[in-house]
């Protein structure tokens, strides 16, 4: 049984290239390289609205470099409605008030001084105001009871937000806690980035799952055209001794393959991505190809 | 706005009821509402906490969760802004004392006879227990709202304290009649506090500014003893002070006199002071501030002998409210 939605979501506007994103958020993406629409993002775009009108939780565990933090950014410039995004502090000690001082600072724009009480308060008040999504990244960071008074918080009276968490291992920590649990409605699991040869071997089950998963060779064909022309089996290579299905890696390594040819419109040699690879870990890799 | 300077009689029969009650110590009145639907999604509380913010004799307060022990002190924090008391200039506000029993002088003699806490299950059993104790002695029904399945140990010691038990739809209904049958909550600071429409720091700054503005008339006269006393805190040296000048209006004026005048002196109502040539009687509308000072005495746990005026159970000095 669904309650009537909350939250008034309007429909996403379409994202399909790294012109419909704003600068900051494709700034590292080097110059040529398009925003690639994964089926995770896809699935993402596809299902949010409705999970975000109802102020359920959206979750999004993934490893270090799985597109994760991009997502994120897509999600805040498909949406119509205000979005916030806050980056959980790493520290030790007082947790709860660093988090409250940065969503804070992140919803005025500016950084704020005061107790984690005055913190929270300014919050319950900016989030009354209008319809808001936050999107709070790096969430693993974040102690359970941030996570609970979070989740408090849109029990109180004329609160307009919904929350889309992301961070790695984070799904550990909702699972903990059956208040955090029965918020979440819709996870969507960043992997790494699945070659075309780990698909060929996987057994029956776990074939269909990661033929759901995102694929290694159309991941790279969309990120620039260049690797679209680069030998299938070079690239495949180039991820099993140095990537390791990571978008993150990936797009480093782009940058340095760039920088060897800027003018050519050829795909990349084995020599080139083998220096390439020597650039960012002074190794020469295990190349079998 | 509550208005602090004219107390109901009804306030003050309440204190000695309470007081009373509290003596035969009769058990207190707690009702458990279950926790909503989770699969109907958030949002549930905030309708029932929206119905009974706007109830006459209600407070209503989230509590906030820490899972190593309760937030007393913002609880304490928010019942007071949830009364409309916005100030944080002294005593319990600025130093966060995690002690419910501060606010007792207030609960005792407010005009609400209900309390709300939504989220109950935050505060743990040690919470719930000072919380329960404090309603009981202020003769204040309790309803703990509870926003997911307790653990183990607070189902248990909820059991054995409860009164009544309600499912939250049942609850919710009841409430959404009770805001129409009832009269409404007159506490506009309270009110848009506990509805989140504003926070209780914004209210602050707006009486401050009003506090600013030249008083001329009446009207904007008693509009600025209001945001005063709105201003002010429980256990303050202004409470202390306000108690002061009551009976200096009684004709206590002699600053000897006031400074020997005992705890005992003072009716537990504030409706009379007992003097060398016998009780003098005092005014209705003067009594909320000489009973607050009282009540205050027992919460330090003074003795019948100990000063009167006081801010923290020491003897007067005339200079600390001068």
């Amino acid at each position: 049984m669904n309650a009537a939605p909350r939250l008034n979501v309007p429909p996403f506007t379409p994202i399909a290239h790294r012109d419909d994103l704003p600068a900051h958020a494709t700034a590292f993406l080097p110059a040529g390289a398009n925003l690639v629409i994964t089926p995770e993002l896809e699935r993402l775009l596809n299902a949010a609205r409705t999970v975000m009108s109802n102020r359920r939780l959206i979750s999004m565990p993934g490893a270090p470099g799985c597109g994760k933090s991009t997502a994120q950014a897509v999600l805040a410039a498909a949406c119509s409605i205000k979005t916030t995004t806050c980056v959980v502090p790493t520290v030790k000690h007082n947790r709860g008030l660093a988090f409250y001082a940065a969503l804070h600072s992140a919803l005025i724009g500016t950084e704020a001084l005061g107790t984690q009480r005055e913190h929270e308060n300014a919050v319950h008040r900016i989030l009354s105001e209008e319809p808001r999504v936050l999107l709070i990244d790096e969430a693993q960071n974040a102690d359970f009871d941030v996570l609970c008074n979070l989740r408090l918080l849109l029990e109180r009276p004329n609160m307009h937000f919904t929350v889309v968490l992301s961070g790695t291992g984070i799904t550990e920590l909702l699972e903990k806690y059956p208040m955090l649990l029965t918020w979440r409605q819709l996870t969507i699991d960043f992997q790494r980035l699945v070659t075309p040869m780990r698909l060929r071997t996987a057994r029956g089950g776990q074939a269909h799952d990661l033929a759901r998963a995102s694929q290694l060779i159309p991941t790279l064909h969309g990120l620039h055209h260049r690797l679209a022309r680069t030998d299938e089996t070079l690239l495949v290579e180039t991820d099993r001794v140095h990537c390791h299905g990571l978008i993150r890696s990936w797009i480093a390594l782009l940058e340095n393959l760039l920088s060897f040819s800027p003018d050519s419109d050829e795909g990349f040699s084995r020599t080139e991505l083998i220096d390439a690879i020597v650039m960012v870990t002074n190794r020469t890799p295990p190349f079998r190809a | 706005m509550n208005c602090t300077t004219a107390p109901a009689a009804s306030d003050c029969s309440k204190a000695t009821a309470a007081a009373t009650a509290a003596q035969a110590q009769m058990p207190p009145i707690v009702h458990v509402i279950d926790p909503p639907d989770p699969h109907l999604g958030p949002g549930q509380l905030g309708d029932l906490a929206l119905d009974a913010a706007h109830t006459a004799d209600t407070l209503i307060v989230f509590a906030r969760w820490r899972r190593r022990s309760p937030r007393l002190a913002d609880l304490v924090s928010d019942i007071l802004d949830n009364a409309g008391r916005v100030g944080v200039q002294n005593g319990v506000r600025r130093y966060e004392r995690e002690d419910l029993t501060l606010l007792l002088p207030y609960l005792l003699t407010d005009p609400y006879n209900h309390l709300v806490v939504i989220a109950a299950e935050c505060l743990h059993v040690s919470g719930l227990d000072d919380l329960i104790a404090i309603s009981s002695l202020a003769g204040y029904s309790l309803t703990l709202v509870l926003s997911d399945q307790p653990a183990a140990d607070i189902h248990e010691y909820l059991n054995t304290q409860v009164t009544g038990r309600q499912p939250f739809t049942e609850a919710a209904r009841h409430w959404h009649q009770q805001r129409r049958l009832r009269p409404a909550r007159d506490n506009r600071i309270g009110r848009a506090v506990a509805t989140t429409t504003t926070t209780a720091s914004a209210q602050r700054r707006d009486l401050a500014a009003r506090l600013q503005q030249p008083a001329v008339g009446n009207d904007a006269a008693t509009s600025a003893t209001i945001a005063a006393l709105c201003l002010e805190d429980a256990h303050t040296r202004t409470h202390a002070r306000a108690a002061k000048h009551v009976l200096q209006r009684v004709g206590i004026r002699d600053p000897e006199r006031l400074a020997a005048l005992n705890v005992a002196d003072v009716a537990e109502d504030g409706s009379s002071v007992r003097g060398t040539s016998g009780h003098t009687p005092v005014p209705t509308h003067l009594r909320r501030a000489l009973q607050r000072q009282r009540l205050h005495a027992l919460v330090l746990g003074q003795a019948a002998g100990d000063a009167f005026l006081t801010v923290d159970g020491s003897r007067w000095r005339p200079n600390g409210l001068s």
